[in-house]
Formats: structure tokens, C-alpha cells, sequence
């Protein structure tokens, strides 16, 4: 009996194997937020149950998308008053869209060792949905790189702006440098890839891309785990609020620096158009969720959600005429 | 020339394609690359710290070399496939006209069984004008001149003498077709 009831609930983990996206970019006021109650509302639209998780423990604001004005819960009470995750899981009005959100309320920052952090990211792996959407903050703190790279999709959001490109940058770069390190310390050479970074000027490194390939030089055994683990390594590029077609062709640009200058695998998944009645709208539409917020976005949306599922990217010749 | 997968894959890679990318992508993203690498784009120049300088102008080099022998590799394919046609026109049996007509025309296309978005793909004739040349509509079609290029590309694409072709068609064009006279002015 006892082993008929593991079995079937073996069955049931299997059939709902959730994936995780988690969405990221470095600088803050990029949109992230946005972009992710869009993806999470077509994918919903699509029949797939979405729970979207606030893991931006300093400054959550994903509920305020979502019309809810004062969480009855929030991601915190996992913390301190060890609820199950399950029963932080609040319906939205939109059908198969439900969210957990975060904090508000507090008056200083959250303060989550690491022991909690992992079992957060274990539960979160366990939730009973078809997809998993983590809203992560900006800037690179550990926090967030280790909730980045808990993903299954790695997407990114930036607008066409410098600084928010460079900052874009630093946050691939650390994730990626962040990912070595696991890698290495998951194959006993825990503190292999820093001491090489550490003393770069020996060995003539300038930049990420140097430092794999010295790594690759050095023994068979590196270059095996690297090119076997960082093959499916890749991040999705999004960018937000594009104004004409040179903004979107810098997307390609973005795409070819971090595969050129960092060697990540990056795919440039589409882009969304800047709306000047939507970003006039906009408080208005946090009140009513659901709402079609623009033709254009959503048709924008729709494209970016197909181009992750399949792993297609915008293709290059699509802008020539301009 | 036979180029070897590995390499092939190289400049796939390099110009950060798909191996199964269409030309035009190929050329897009090569014309891209290479504005981008050589500009002082600050997209770039944010990253400018990164690697070394022989290494970014390597990377120009390497794009260069990717576009040039995708280049080839393309062209040598095209080549490749054009030989292919002209071997299913050898082995099947036309059927022999007397004159040259659409209609002869049509049947020759059929008998080979290519297909007329096959034969636009290739001449860059619109189907329409294929499918008018082919049922003889000289009202629809441009002036004469225009025909005959189409007409002796349509008989070169299935391997006829497109000179006799030619000389043929442009009889009955010239015999039904509707007069361009200049002398109205």
C-alpha cells in the first residue's frame, strides 16, 4: 500500500515538471516587473498555470500589478512563521495566474541567510504549477544571482540605454562568473576559477572570455566539464521599451557582445515596443489586472513567450529595409 | 570545394546563425557584425575592458573570413543544385515540339515536374508573369523586351535551347500580342 502511494505521487511529481523563469537585468526601472506579469498573463492565456514569485526581498512590488493592495500574505511569513509555500499562493483575477507575493510592509530590509535561501529555492521547485515566474530586484547582490540561476530560462530585460546596457553586462558577467564557481566546486576545484581570476595579471586575462579559455587550456578534464555543462547555459535577451529600429537592432549588438566578450550563449528573444498612451495609463491598468494593456505589447509578448518556449530568436535580416 | 563540417560550423558560430540560416540571414548579420565591431558604439565601449585589443581586431578578421567562405560554400551549393536539375532533365523524356509555345512550355515544366515557385525562387520572375507567360495573356504581361528575358530564363531554368525558345515565343508575341505603338504620340 505504502509503496502504490510513493508511486503515485512519483507520478504526479513527474507529470507536472514546473519550469522556472526568472527574469533579471542589472539596473532597476528597466521594466522587469512589467515584462513579467505580461509573459506570466499570455502564458496563462494559453491554458498553463503560472505562479509568479516576488523574490525581490527588498523592494517588492509585483502585487501592485496585480490590484492587490494589502498582502494577507506575503513570501516573508515562509521565513518567520515556517508556512507551507502552498498556502502563500494567492488567486489573481485572472484565471490559472496566482502569485505569491513579497513584502511591503516591513521597515528594514530582509535580512535571509543562506540555509533559508535553499529551502525557498527547494520549494519553490516543488509548487504545483505548469510555470514558476521569479520577479527578481535589480543590482547584483548574491540574493539575486542565486535566484537567477535557480531558473530553467534565464531571461534578461534592459532598455536601449547605455547605462542600463552596461549594467546588463555586470549582471551576465556575475551570474556567469557565479555559475563557474558551483560548476568547479560541484567537481572538487572549488576555488580554481577565482585563484585564476585573482592573479589574471600573470596569466594575461583580461576579461571573462580569457579566463575560459585558459581554463580550457589548462587540462582536458576543464575543458570537458565546460563545454558539457555551459552548452545549455544560455540567456535570453528582452528589451523594453524600444522606440524605432536602431533600438532594435541593438539587440543583436547586446546579444553578440556577451557571446563575444563574456562566451555565454544568449539568444535575443524579441523586443516590446514603447507605448506612450500605456506609460500614461499605466496606474490605472495596476488597478485592473487583466486588461489588454496595448495591441502592440501584447502581439510584442506574444512573439518574445513563442521565441522562449521554442529557442528561436529574432532573426537578423528581418530588419533590412530600414 | 568540400569544406568540412567543423569549419562550417565555425563561421555558423561566428556569425552567431543557426547552421540552418538562409543566405540573406547570413548576409544581414555579417554586414551587422561587422558595422558593430568597427564602430565606436557605446554598447561597446562599455565592455572595452574586456579583452585585448589583437583579440578585438582578430574578431573582425574572423567575421570577414566566416562571410567570405560561407560565401563560397553557398554559391558552390547553388552550383550543386542547378547540376541536379539539369540530371532529372537528362534522364526524363521530353516530349519534342515544333514551335515553342506556352503551351509547350507548360507541358515540358510538367513532364520534369518542377514547379512554378520553384522556377520564381530561382529567375525572380513574380509567378504570375510565369503562369501568363505560360498561358499566353500578352495583355497582362509587360512589353516584349520583358518577355524574352523572362521567357530565355524560364527555357534556360529547364535546360531547353532557350535561343530557339526564345525565337520561337517571340513570334507568336509578336504575332498576337497587343502593339506598343510609339508612333501615337
Amino acid at each position: 500500500m505504502l509503496k502504490t502511494l510513493s508511486e503515485a505521487k512519483m507520478k504526479h511529481n513527474k507529470r507536472k515538471q514546473v519550469e522556472i523563469w526568472a527574469i533579471g537585468g542589472g539596473k532597476g526601472g528597466t521594466g522587469k516587473t512589467f515584462v513579467l506579469s505580461q509573459l506570466a498573463n499570455c502564458l496563462a492565456s494559453k491554458g498553463k498555470h503560472v505562479i509568479l514569485v516576488d523574490t525581490d526581498f527588498g523592494g517588492a512590488n509585483l502585487h501592485t500589478f496585480f490590484g492587490i493592495k494589502r498582502n494577507p500574505v506575503s513570501i516573508m511569513n515562509f521565513f518567520d512563521k515556517k508556512v507551507p509555500l502552498e498556502n502563500l499562493v494567492l488567486e489573481t483575477p485572472i484565471e490559472n495566474l496566482s502569485i505569491i507575493p513579497g513584502n511591503s510592509a516591513s521597515v528594514s530590509p530582509a535580512n535571509i541567510n543562506h540555509a533559508q535561501k535553499s529551502k525557498l529555492f527547494r520549494h519553490i521547485k516543488q509548487l504545483d504549477a505548469d510555470y514558476v515566474l521569479l520577479d527578481l530586484g535589480g543590482g547584483t547582490s548574491i540574493d539575486t544571482i542565486d535566484a537567477f540561476l535557480l531558473a530553467d530560462r534565464l531571461i534578461v530585460v534592459a532598455v536601449p540605454e547605455v547605462t542600463a546596457i552596461e549594467n546588463l553586462f555586470q549582471f551576465i558577467k556575475s551570474v556567469f562568473f557565479r555559475k563557474l564557481k558551483q560548476l568547479f566546486a560541484k567537481h572538487g576545484l572549488k576555488d580554481k576559477a577565482r585563484n585564476v581570476w585573482l592573479n589574471r595579471e600573470k596569466y594575461e586575462i583580461n576579461g571573462i572570455v580569457d579566463l575560459l579559455d585558459y581554463l580550457k587550456n589548462e587540462s582536458r578534464d576543464l575543458d570537458n566539464i565546460l563545454s558539457d555543462k555551459l552548452s545549455d547555459f544560455t540567456v535570453y535577451i528582452i528589451l523594453n521599451k524600444v522606440r524605432n529600429v536602431r533600438e532594435v537592432q541593438e539587440g543583436f549588438s547586446v546579444k553578440s557582445v556577451c557571446i563575444k566578450y563574456i562566451g555565454v550563449n544568449a539568444r535575443y528573444s524579441g523586443y516590446i515596443e514603447y507605448d506612450y498612451q500605456f506609460w500614461r495609463h499605466l496606474s490605472l491598468i495596476q488597478c485592473s489586472p487583466g486588461v489588454t494593456v496595448s495591441y502592440s505589447i501584447k502581439s510584442d509578448v506574444m512573439k518574445i513567450v513563442d521565441n522562449i518556449i521554442s529557442g528561436d530568436q529574432m532573426r537578423i535580416d528581418s530588419l533590412k529595409n530600414v | 570545394m568540400i569544406m568540412d563540417e567543423e569549419n562550417l560550423n565555425k563561421y555558423y558560430e561566428t556569425l552567431e546563425l543557426k547552421p540552418e540560416a538562409s543566405f540573406s540571414e547570413i548576409k544581414s548579420a555579417y554586414y551587422h557584425l561587422k558595422k558593430f565591431y568597427s564602430s565606436q558604439s557605446p554598447v561597446l565601449s562599455v565592455m572595452m575592458a574586456e579583452i585585448s585589443e589583437t583579440r578585438s581586431e582578430q574578431l573582425l578578421t574572423e567575421i570577414e573570413e566566416a562571410y567570405f567562405k560561407l560565401k563560397e560554400y553557398y554559391s558552390t551549393k547553388k552550383t550543386e543544385k542547378q547540376r541536379v536539375t539539369r540530371d532529372r532533365v537528362m534522364k526524363k523524356n521530353i516530349p519534342e515540339f515544333e514551335v515553342f509555345s506556352g503551351n509547350a512550355l507548360k507541358l515540358t515544366r510538367e513532364v520534369l515536374g518542377v514547379r512554378l515557385e520553384e522556377i520564381s525562387l530561382a529567375t525572380g520572375i513574380p509567378v504570375n508573369h510565369l503562369k501568363n507567360i505560360e498561358m499566353e495573356r500578352f495583355d497582362l504581361l509587360p512589353p516584349g523586351g520583358y518577355i524574352r528575358i523572362y521567357v530565355t530564363k524560364y527555357a534556360e531554368y529547364l535546360s531547353l535551347d532557350s535561343k530557339r525558345v526564345t525565337t520561337d515565343y517571340m513570334k507568336t508575341v509578336n504575332k498576337k500580342g497587343p502593339r506598343h505603338d510609339l508612333n501615337r504620340f
